[in-house]
């Protein structure tokens, strides 16, 4: 274990927790904002300076400004969400996604042995080329499918929006 | 009145692009940032054609201009006023302090008429500077002078005195910006040519109880001031 | 020298240089502007108005700082500092120069030659924003509150297309290594013209440098602080030197994409047909790069300044429109033929 790696760990678990307990929405987001730049820091400590960059520029630079927006667009600084906390159904819904999540995250917890043994890294690890390469030639139909679920997503945005098309 | 009817202008497609327009609109500006960066470069205070730049750099103002009192002195550097009180009754906006005072022995260098005004005050704050004081003065002895600096400290100063009046004029005389006289001078100006008698009888007999009425007022005014 | 000291050196000359032009941008702006006008500017602080900014900072430094009763106080404070060095930031990838040979050690020109370049760029413009948002939220003004949502708008409505712009470029290159990419604009181009990234990519450079201009929320883009409406939009409730540092972080951010703008268009520090290496010495050959460098990035500044006093603002409907409607289609266009003719040609 070192620093680096423990104190953005730290940042990220406890602006974490301030993002699920923060009584306000914008405070709420902005420690969202953290948990992605501590992540982003921890990529960059994996040698993989090509998703940190992701994790800022898409993460919080684009999805997390669009809900800022919405939050800006919707709520006035006045008012805090304890309204809306309170709400039972929404505390059952969050606490069935939560549980969900978990079990996700111990699935992939079965991959940390592989982490055990000393890892050496392959010539140009990280590097922007190699991971283009990776996506089009190894990972081509994964890469396909995201894309297919993305312009899913856009019609249906689209047909949202236009009533009459 | 009819309306006209309003026609949406349709632009063209260079227009739409925005890009020609604005290289346009750039060599529009580049040509003034050009010219008044050379203007700026020539000598004096007064460089950039539109601009001035004020304490060194002032407007010519017209001769006609009406600005600070001053209060005048003849060829012979005497006093024109004569403490009448004309032209505190003249303003509208009552600032002028008028006190008469009778010449003495020995002061007949320093005054010009029989009498002068012993003191004299204007009130700037309150001046709208109409020039009605320097129409009606049989002296022409006030004048509204080409100062226009007139920002002071404090509200006491701002109330001209008479020495603030002579100094006003001796700085337009000086700096040769006194106007030139409107109408003869009454003192110093020869006799009038002769008019048949008939007329001048009934002149006489239309002014004579005006200035009698005049004199009586301004008495009156005096006498207030005093109190 | 170590090299932890050459790179505390880059860091601080950096550091300065950004600050210094900041500095002098905000003299250049006011002085510019007015002779455009046909006006004078400030010119009694010193030489030509030169000290004006130092009074300026003076003014700002010593006004009271006052905080709306009803802000809320931490991001109220938190809200200028993230605007600013987000700003500052994005100079670590930017190749000033080429290489100077100083104590018989070669040094490159650049604080960090990181192979993610202008991405890096990229995210530090997408994190700036949390700055204006935190500012306009934060000071419990509807003024601030519409100038920050103005700023999220508008922001992710020209990332866009000006990530499409340089996707193009990095088509051409590939690479995104800021360095690389001015190394590989040596030369020429079709025989006669410099092997600049404008002449091989004018579209993506028109886009580029509108998308630009939206980022840095200058005029014609300035929404999300029109004066006109908004007072000041986010930065309304804000004084003394917290204003100080929008502003400044402003100016600092029009330096970067000046020269990102330089670095990715317009051959960095090269000059075009001539080879400054073969004829100057090592020291010499460093300190021209960066003048040439500095000369490129300068007009850029200029032009920030010369379009700001030309053109008037966009409504916002159709800042939005041109956004949406015409740069984002012209920038898939691009995309695709350049991709294209890469494709053909390698």
């Amino acid at each position: 274990m070192d620093l680096y790696f423990i104190v953005f760990a730290i940042m990220a678990v406890g602006a974490g927790l301030f993002t699920i307990t923060a009584k306000d929405a914008l405070p709420s987001a902005l420690g969202l904002l953290t948990v992605f730049i501590a992540l982003s820091a921890l990529y960059l400590h994996l040698h993989a300076p090509l998703i940190a960059i992701f994790q800022v520029s898409i993460y919080a630079g684009a999805i997390l400004v669009l809900v800022v927006f919405v939050i800006m667009l919707l709520i006035t600084p006045d008012e805090d969400l304890e309204n809306v906390q309170k709400n039972m159904s929404y505390r059952i819904l969050g606490a069935f996604l939560g549980s969900y999540l978990i079990a996700v995250l111990a699935i992939g917890t079965k991959g940390v042995k592989d982490l055990l043994h000393q890892q050496t890294l392959p010539d140009g690890f990280g590097h922007p080329a190699l991971i283009g390469d990776m996506f089009f030639k190894q990972y081509l139909l994964h890469f396909e499918v995201a894309s297919v679920l993305l312009l899913v997503a856009l019609v249906a945005a689209i047909y949202l929006a236009k009533k009459n098309i | 009145m009819p309306r006209r009817p309003v026609v949406k202008k349709e632009y063209t497609l260079g227009e739409r692009v925005y890009l020609v327009e604005i290289a346009k609109g750039l060599g529009l500006t580049w040509k003034h940032f050009v010219f008044n960066i050379k203007a700026s470069f020539r000598k004096g205070p007064h460089t950039v054609p539109t601009c001035w730049q004020y304490p060194e750099d002032r407007r010519e103002i017209a001769p006609i201009f009406r600005g600070a009192h001053m209060l005048m002195l003849n060829n012979k550097a005497q006093e024109l006023c004569v403490g009448c009180g004309m032209c505190a009754k003249a303003c509208p906006a009552k600032c002028i302090t008028v006190k008469r005072g009778k010449r003495a022995e020995g002061e007949e260098a320093k005054y010009a008429g029989k009498t002068y005004s012993a003191s004299f005050q204007i009130d700037m704050l309150r001046c709208i500077f109409c020039g009605n004081c320097e129409s009606a003065c049989p002296k022409n002895a006030l004048v509204l002078g080409p100062g226009y600096e007139l920002a002071e400290y404090d509200m006491e100063s701002c109330i001209y005195d008479k020495k603030k009046l002579l100094a006003n004029y001796h700085q337009a005389k000086a700096e040769g910006k006194l106007k030139p006289p409107k109408k003869p001078v009454p003192v110093d100006a020869p006799p009038a040519p002769k008019k048949p008698a008939a007329k001048k009888a009934t002149a006489a007999a239309k002014t004579a109880p005006k200035k009698a009425a005049g004199e009586a007022k301004t008495e009156k005014a005096e006498e207030k001031s005093a109190k | 020298m170590a090299d932890w000291q050459i790179d505390l050196i880059k860091v601080v000359f950096i550091w300065v240089w950004a600050l210094l032009i900041a500095v002098v941008m905000t003299w250049v702006e006011r002085r510019a502007s007015a002779m455009m006008q046909d006006r004078l500017g400030p010119n009694r602080a010193g030489p030509f108005g030169l000290l004006q900014p130092l009074a300026d900072g003076i003014k700002l430094f010593t006004k009271e700082d006052i905080m709306p009763e009803k802000a809320r106080k931490i991001l109220f404070l938190l809200g200028p500092p993230l605007f600013a060095l987000p700003a500052f930031s994005a100079y670590a990838v930017v190749p000033f120069g080429d290489k100077i040979v100083l104590g018989g050690k070669e040094i490159i020109l650049q604080v960090s030659d990181v192979n993610i370049g202008f991405l890096y760029v990229l995210a530090l413009g997408a994190i700036g924003v949390y700055g204006m948002v935190i500012g306009g939220w934060a000071s419990n003004s509807k003024y601030s509150i519409l100038g920050g949502l103005r700023a999220t708008a508008q922001l992710i409505s020209y990332e866009v297309p000006m990530g499409l712009a340089l996707l193009t470029i990095v088509l051409l290159y590939g690479t995104f290594s800021l360095r690389e990419m001015v190394l590989l604009q040596q030369g020429t181009f079709l025989g006669f013209l410099p092997n600049w990234g404008i002449f091989k990519q004018p579209l993506g450079f028109i886009i580029f440098l509108v998308a630009a201009y939206a980022e840095a929320n200058r005029v014609p883009f300035d929404l999300p602080e029109c004066e006109s409406e908004l007072v000041t939009g986010y930065h309304t409730e804000y004084g003394s030197m917290n204003l100080g540092l929008y502003l400044f972080g402003e100016y600092v951010n029009l330096g970067t994409l000046a020269a990102i703008t330089v670095s990715l268009f317009f051959g960095g520090w090269t000059l075009p047909y001539v080879d400054m290496s073969k004829f100057l010495g090592p020291v010499a050959y460093g300190v021209a790069s960066f003048m040439v460098f500095f000369i490129k990035q300068a007009f850029f500044l200029f032009l920030f300044v010369w379009v700001r006093w030309t053109v008037p603002r966009f409504r916002y409907d159709q800042l939005m429109g041109l956004g949406w409607k015409a740069l984002i289609p012209l920038g898939l266009v691009n995309l695709f033929v350049t991709a294209l003719l890469v494709q053909l040609t390698i």
